[in-house]
């Protein structure tokens, strides 16, 4: 072959011919990517999650009374009950939740509860926690995506399913990390007729799981006379087998 | 490869990429929030305590500087509740001033979900503790406000934080405005 042949003006026959291998190599790119965004559109659905709706906080086993305000607890042990409320087993993540109800019934007053006056107290080693929340999902959904992303944009369409097995592990993360933070107790101040609920979580190491006698304390603070109030309920923290 | 296939390839990387990109927030608006219903004022001079830990609050995963913008918009909220206000660094007055009161605003957190899909539904949910106390730190008032707004996974995370931080804002004076305990502490102190 001449330098003269190689380098021949193209034929109407070699026109077509590179016409065709551009329409390949286009689509070998264009038809992952239209998967891709097919299926972003459809397919997979956002977790969705239970509201936590608190009954009357006289209505519980455990509450009690004082100055007007009544306040219900109610550990969470049963596995099966904490996966329907938080999708995720807490418990074999080293979290323990537990409900708290606060109402002010007092005619007069208003009260504050505050969420570091919650505390969880060991009764035989008298050590206390407030409620700590921690991560409970790991990050392997969003790194499954990611893989995924980078695998299906350079054209492997065989990285498809590991793309939307992590968006949708992914999503279900955050949902539930935030559900578990939405249902948390935080700080509130109770007007006449208020309420105020939420969880709060009693960290454990995961290979020591509590048993035994623990207090849940409350104090609860009558801002216009500085008085506070202490609750004091005695909760068996044994978990289940 | 024509001018069609070019075209058609460009498309579909940038729908990707605008997708792979969706989660690169680049900050929310400079300007406080201003739209709050008109209400006759709370008559307590109050210090606005703006924190160094406010400001650095941000959501890490997202880049959403949530603290920055609740820092602009604490006294500007505070001047819409209260007659007289005095902004405050790290619990610092300015020098020969006295305030009855010192609202702090504090981040008790800050998330943003993602859908399963770019179309699926995302949540920004920024929680604030405002806590009112006396001079001396007595809490004289605490409450935690939600602010939350929803979007499209692939809207731009910012727009949603916005409207989440003005649905706190919002809620954060109503819920101040309508608090027993701090309209009682006002009168003892201006009766």
């Amino acid at each position: 072959m001449t330098i003269m042949s190689k380098f021949r003006p193209p034929s109407s026959a070699d026109a077509g011919k590179g016409a065709r291998l551009d329409n390949l190599a286009a689509n070998l790119i264009a038809v992952p990517f239209a998967v891709v965004l097919l299926l972003l559109g459809s397919g997979c659905s956002t977790m969705k999650v239970t509201p936590l709706i608190a009954r009357a906080a006289d209505s519980y086993t455990q509450h009690e009374q004082k100055n007007g305000v009544t306040i219900a607890i109610r550990p969470m042990t049963d596995k099966r009950e904490i996966e329907d409320m938080f999708k995720v087993s807490l418990l074999d993540k080293g979290l323990l939740p537990i409900l708290v109800v606060v109402e002010n019934h007092n005619t007069a007053a208003s009260f504050i509860v505050a969420k570091d006056k919650l505390t969880v107290l060991n009764e035989a080693t008298g050590a206390a926690s407030s409620s700590q929340r921690k991560q409970v999902t790991s990050g392997a959904g969003a790194a499954m995506r990611d893989t995924g992303a980078v695998l299906v944009a350079v054209g492997s369409l065989a990285a498809a399913p590991l793309l939307f097995t992590g968006m949708q592990k992914a999503s279900n993360a955050s949902v539930i990390e935030y559900n578990l933070a939405d249902k948390e107790f935080y700080s509130w101040t109770l007007g006449r007729g208020e309420k105020a609920q939420g969880f709060v979580y009693f960290q454990f190491p995961k290979d020591s799981p509590p048993s035994g006698n623990y207090h849940l304390v409350a104090e609860v603070k009558n801002p216009a006379t500085a008085e506070a109030t202490t609750f004091d309920f005695p909760v068996n923290l044994t978990l289940p087998k | 490869m024509n001018n069609k296939t070019y075209s058609r390839v460009f498309i579909l990387l940038s729908a990707l990429s605008s997708w792979l990109a969706a989660g690169c927030a680049t900050g929310l608006p400079k300007g406080p929030f201003t739209a709050y219903a008109g209400q006759e004022r709370i008559h307590l001079k109050v210090g606005v305590n703006v924190t160094d830990e406010l400001r650095a609050a941000k959501n890490d995963q997202w880049n959403i500087p949530i603290g920055e913008s609740l820092a602009t918009n604490a006294p500007v909220l505070a001047r819409h509740l209260f007659d007289d206000v005095v902004d405050m660094s790290n619990g610092q007055l300015p020098p020969n001033e006295t305030v009855a009161a010192i609202l702090t605003p504090k981040v008790a957190y800050t998330t943003r979900t993602v859908g399963a899909t770019a179309g699926g539904e995302s949540i920004v949910d920024v929680k604030v503790e405002w806590t009112l106390s006396d001079p001396i730190g007595n809490a004289v008032w605490v409450n935690t406000v939600d602010g939350q707004s929803s979007g499209k996974t692939r809207t731009n995370p910012n727009k949603v934080a916005q409207q989440a931080l003005e649905d706190l804002l919002l809620k954060s004076q109503r819920a101040i405005s309508s608090a027993p305990a701090i309209r009682e502490f006002a009168q003892k102190k201006s009766p």
